[in-house]
């Protein structure tokens, strides 16, 4: 027997090995029965074994958990109060059972009683911003934002300014206090830079007066303050302001940079602007040098289609040629890139090159890419006016996108008939949005002409595509003289009227206009030449023509599809609506 | 005459309900019937087309809770082209079917209330506002309803007591430039606004710009109380309010009138003095654009601002309360509800007697209330622009051309035309 142990604690020691364990046992399995009383929803039952296990063991934090769990759900949370209170006397330096206590004292909504409790927790824990940050977000919760206040500052001037910055920064914004916000979490993301999109969330609701001070406090702040600028700026709509400061701050830890890059372009691409998709090329150009082999070559296609979306088909051919096509295998990543690097120089008007480089990768190309590029090679070839290379382009295909483009082939030689039939056999679906709609305003302007074959009409609407308005008009004004007044002159006539005036050439579509009208005053187009007639009124500065005009429309002709545009604009002349 | 009266009067001034009764005050052979349902193709532009007849000396009927809240007009050759300019749908009807429109009337919670003469509409706003900085003045032009700009000076002037209708807008009766003093600091149009209302505050023989509008509210508590329709949105219900209740009470942040605001205001306001509220608490801050908590949405306070909902129109008894019920006509009985500087009303603020036209079920506020002063009438309706819920200083102006069957706006119309129906001499 070891000296000074004596008989009666030997006993007591050997009791409480043997009877410790099994005391633990019973409260383990009191707080298993309450927990299944609990999951079957019979929350008495299950409150009186929580109490019943907190008897025995005060400080038992699942149980008391568990009782403040059901407690609450009976809506009698502040009976949980007396067990807290015995389980802070045995650990009062556990913080998750400081915080129930402060919970729960929350929930009987009495002032004091918390300050006392959050006073208690602090003195506690005198080193834990949490009491600061319950209380004040309690606070604040009630409408107390001066309060709040004083609690998160009296915690910043305890623990350093740096802890409770990200609350003090949330508070500040709900006061409407900016910049002071931007100072707070400047500080938090300085202590903590995975604080940088939070900061953003937070800040974002700036109003556009704010937006210069906000950025000026983040300004001067060091690499994280940046990060959070750059991502504030990308909310904003700035984003290649945005770009600018997030590129001259990366960070040296590759995997970090990565991260932040890729946030960064998806961020700036969510904006559709060109602005954003350009932000969003650069950041993924830049992300494609910390990446190798196929991946790097994915982003950096990622980044031509962005910058092609951009209309930056330099940048976009910048990034294809670097990708190995021609040495790479043959991979999804490497068809993707050839369909985008032809589609990007037939969009830059290399169409020679274009279509080498289609003829030479055809059989590597997909089907649906194949198809859709020697559609764009076809249609950048018609617009340019090479009507025979793209109709040999699309010799052979008879896919109803083919069929709308070989109508304007036809068209544009005047060739009226054929244009016709191939424009009604694509039908309404083929190709994109913007040229159904000009399809099927060029089928309804064939529909009215009464010829099969015009070749001055279909060079003077080639001109008008490709942007020589002058041209066209004097074109169209020639081949509207070879039609009879009813059988498509006043059309023609109309349509040149609305050529002329959307070049502002006034004088010129006035009389156009007039002439259309004076053709066939009662024809299909009469209704379309009086608006185009009002708006060039309207465009002129004489209001009262206008209006005349336009109630001269609406009142002629009271089913004419233009009826709702012309009312539009009568109310927009009378000031009725603000000017768009 | 005083609202009792005009009920009564009304009540006389009621069509024949019987089936088969003889056509109302002779009438040409023909009508035209505005339906306000569905089938509208533009429910806004139909109250300037009934307006401006009644402006050409036609008689018109509206016809409460029919199809939407109809109107009845004389058929004219100059009613039909509006119409037909302004896309409003119009349905000529022969004597035979106004008398089964009657007898519809007759059996159901409708009725039909002569509308009088085009009352004259005056809009409480800067001489150099645009008009679409304003609801009203937005959906007037739109609709083509013609009405006249008064500010201080003609307030000051006595001019109230020319008009029938007083609307008033987000203007800040407190003399606090809305509480954005110290938010928009430097920009423009503030500062305008400050010199402005600086300029006229000394021109007109006031020491701040608060106690010119005290006076303002003073003056316009007494046209409600001689007779006046007052309209009013956005913050300047809860402003003139607080106004009227200030009377010797320093309600304005230092900013404005150079003395901080008094701490106990809340307690020494005098709410006997206004219209609708009472015992609320005002929000001391400069900082927070806010002014007290009748505002039960607070959209500027973060910490306290409640997200939208929609609001319910109230079905009133035609026959029985028929002003009510004229402002609540609309084709839509729940209407999306859209944010101002303030949104909606606490109903723990609300005087016993006011009648609540619109709420948001469930909820601790409501939208649109009615009442009485006086000889006159009051009605505030929450909000900025029905059809712009989230508005926001700078936002494009809201293009109502597009808009042309809003209910919101609907309710707008309703009090424009709601003092037609009423014939009545002006006290002030």
């Amino acid at each position: 027997m070891p000296s000074g142990l004596r008989a009666p604690t030997l006993a007591a020691l050997l009791t409480a090995l043997v009877v410790l364990p099994a005391l633990s046992q019973e409260r383990a399995s009191t707080v298993q029965a309450a927990l299944r009383n609990e999951r079957q929803g019979r929350l008495g039952e299950a409150a009186d074994l929580y109490s019943l296990a907190l008897d025995r063991s005060p400080d038992d934090v699942t149980a008391l958990l568990g009782l403040e769990r059901v407690l609450r759900r009976l809506g009698r949370v502040g009976a949980v109060l007396p067990y807290a209170a015995r389980a802070v006397e045995a650990q009062p330096g556990n913080e998750m059972i400081r915080e129930l206590e402060f919970r729960a004292t929350t929930a009987l909504g009495q002032r004091d009683s918390v300050a006392a409790v959050a006073s208690r927790w602090m003195a506690a824990l005198p080193a834990s911003p949490r009491p600061y940050r319950e209380w004040a977000f309690w606070l604040a919760q009630r409408g107390d934002l001066t309060e709040a206040r004083r609690v998160l500052a009296e915690g910043q001037t305890r623990l350093g300014e740096r802890y409770l910055a990200a609350d003090m920064g949330r508070l500040l914004v709900s006061a409407g206090e900016w910049s002071a916000a931007a100072r707070q979490w400047r500080l938090a993301v300085s202590a903590n830079s995975a604080l940088v999109t939070a900061a953003g969330l937070s800040l974002e609701r700036a109003p556009l007066l704010e937006q210069g001070p906000v950025l000026r406090v983040l300004q001067e702040g060091d690499a994280p303050a940046q990060w959070l600028m750059a991502d504030l700026l990308v909310r904003w709509g700035r984003p290649e302001e945005g770009w600018t400061v997030l590129d001259a701050t990366l960070p040296d830890d590759a995997a970090v940079a990565a991260a932040m890059l890729r946030r960064f372009a998806d961020g700036a691409g969510q904006r559709r602007s060109a602005e954003g998709l350009r932000a969003k090329g650069y950041a993924l150009e830049r992300l494609a040098e910390y990446r190798v082999g196929s991946e790097a070559d994915r982003v950096r296609l990622e980044a031509a289609h962005s910058f092609a979306d951009a209309g930056e088909l330099a940048a976009a051919r910048r990034m294809l040629d670097r990708i190995g096509i021609d040495a790479g295998p043959e991979s999804a990543e490497g068809a993707a890139a050839m369909a985008a690097l032809v589609r990007v120089l037939a969009e830059s008007g290399q169409l020679d090159e274009a279509e080498e480089r289609y003829r030479d990768w055809e059989p590597r190309l997909l089907g649906d890419d194949a198809a859709e590029i020697r559609l764009v090679i076809a249609w950048a070839r018609v617009t340019r006016g090479e009507l025979d290379q793209a109709e040999r382009l699309l010799a052979g295909d008879s896919t109803v996108a083919a069929l709308a483009v070989s109508g304007w082939v036809a068209l544009y030689r005047g060739e009226l008939a054929d244009a016709r039939a191939r424009f009604r056999a694509a039908g309404p679906y083929a190709r994109t949005r913007e040229e159904i709609t000009r399809r099927s305003a060029a089928l309804v302007l064939l529909e009215r002409v009464s010829a099969d074959r015009l070749p001055t009409l279909g060079r003077a609407l080639l001109d008008a595509s490709r942007g020589d308005t002058s041209a066209a008009v004097r074109g169209l004004e020639g081949a509207a003289q070879s039609l009879s007044p009813g059988g498509g002159r006043a059309d023609v006539l109309g349509y040149a009227g609305v050529l002329a005036a959307s070049a502002a050439q006034y004088e010129e579509a006035e009389s156009l206009l007039l002439a259309a009208l004076a053709a066939d005053p009662d024809g299909p187009a009469a209704p379309a030449a009086e608006f185009a007639l009002a708006e060039v009124y309207w465009d002129t500065g004489r209001p009262e023509e206008a209006a005349q005009q336009l109630e001269h429309l609406i009142l002629g002709y009271p089913e004419s599809a233009v009826v709702p545009q012309a009312r539009r604009l009568l109310e927009q002349v009378r000031g009725q609506v603000p000017r768009s | 005459m005083r609202r009792r009266d005009f009920v009564t009067a009304l009540s006389g001034l009621l069509l024949p309900r019987a089936l088969g009764a003889v056509p109302y005050r002779g009438a040409a052979a023909g009508r035209l019937l505005i339906p306000m349902d569905d089938r509208q193709t533009n429910h806004l532009k139909a109250y300037g087309v009934t307006y401006r007849s009644l402006e050409r000396g036609s008689s018109a009927e509206w016809l409460l809770n029919y199809r939407g809240g109809s109107f009845l007009l004389d058929d004219e050759s100059g009613t039909r082209r509006e119409a037909a300019l302004d896309g409003v749908l119009i349905e000529p009807v022969s004597d035979a079917q106004v008398v089964d429109v009657r007898g519809a009337i007759s059996a159901g919670n409708m009725d039909a209330v002569p509308l009088e003469k085009a009352p004259k509409v005056a809009v409480y706003a800067p001489p150099d506002a645009a008009p679409w900085d304003d609801a009203v003045t937005m959906v007037l032009e739109y609709a083509g309803i013609s009405y006249d700009r008064v500010w201080d000076t003609e307030v000051a002037a006595g001019r109230l007591a020319d008009y029938e209708w007083l609307h008033l807008h987000h203007e800040d009766f407190t003399g606090q430039y809305s509480k954005f003093f110290l938010t928009y600091s430097g920009t423009q149009w503030l500062s305008r606004m400050v010199q402005r209302n600086a300029q006229l505050a000394r021109t007109l023989g006031y020491a701040t710009v608060a106690e010119l509008k005290k006076a303002v509210a003073e003056t316009i508590r007494r046209y409600v109380n001689g007779g006046g329709f007052l309209f009013a949105m956005c913050t300047a219900t809860e402003t003139l309010e607080i106004a009227l209740a200030a009377r010797g009470v320093d309600v304005a942040a230092q900013y404005s009138d150079g003395t901080p605001m008094d701490p106990a205001a809340s307690e020494r306001l005098e709410w006997q003095r206004s219209f609708a509220f009472q015992g609320a608490r005002l929000e001391l801050s400069p900082a927070v654009a806010s002014f007290s908590d009748i505002d039960g949405h607070q959209v500027n306070n973060p910490a306290r601002r409640q997200p939208l909902g929609a609001f319910t129109l109230f079905n009133f008894s035609a026959k029985i309360d028929p002003v009510p019920t004229m402002l609540v006509q609309c084709h839509r009985d729940v209407v999306p509800d859209f944010y101002g500087l303030t949104t909606s009303f606490s109903r723990e603020r609300l005087k016993p007697g006011v009648t609540v036209l619109a709420d948001e079920q469930g909820a601790p506020w409501v939208k649109y209330i009615h009442g009485e002063y006086g000889s006159g009438t009051w009605t505030f309706l929450g909000g900025h622009d029905p059809e712009d819920p989230q508005h926001q200083i700078g936002d494009p102006p809201t293009d109502l051309s597009l808009h042309p069957n809003s209910p919101g706006y609907r309710l707008i119309l309703n009090n424009v035309l709601f003092p037609a129906a009423k014939k009545r001499e002006l006290k002030t």
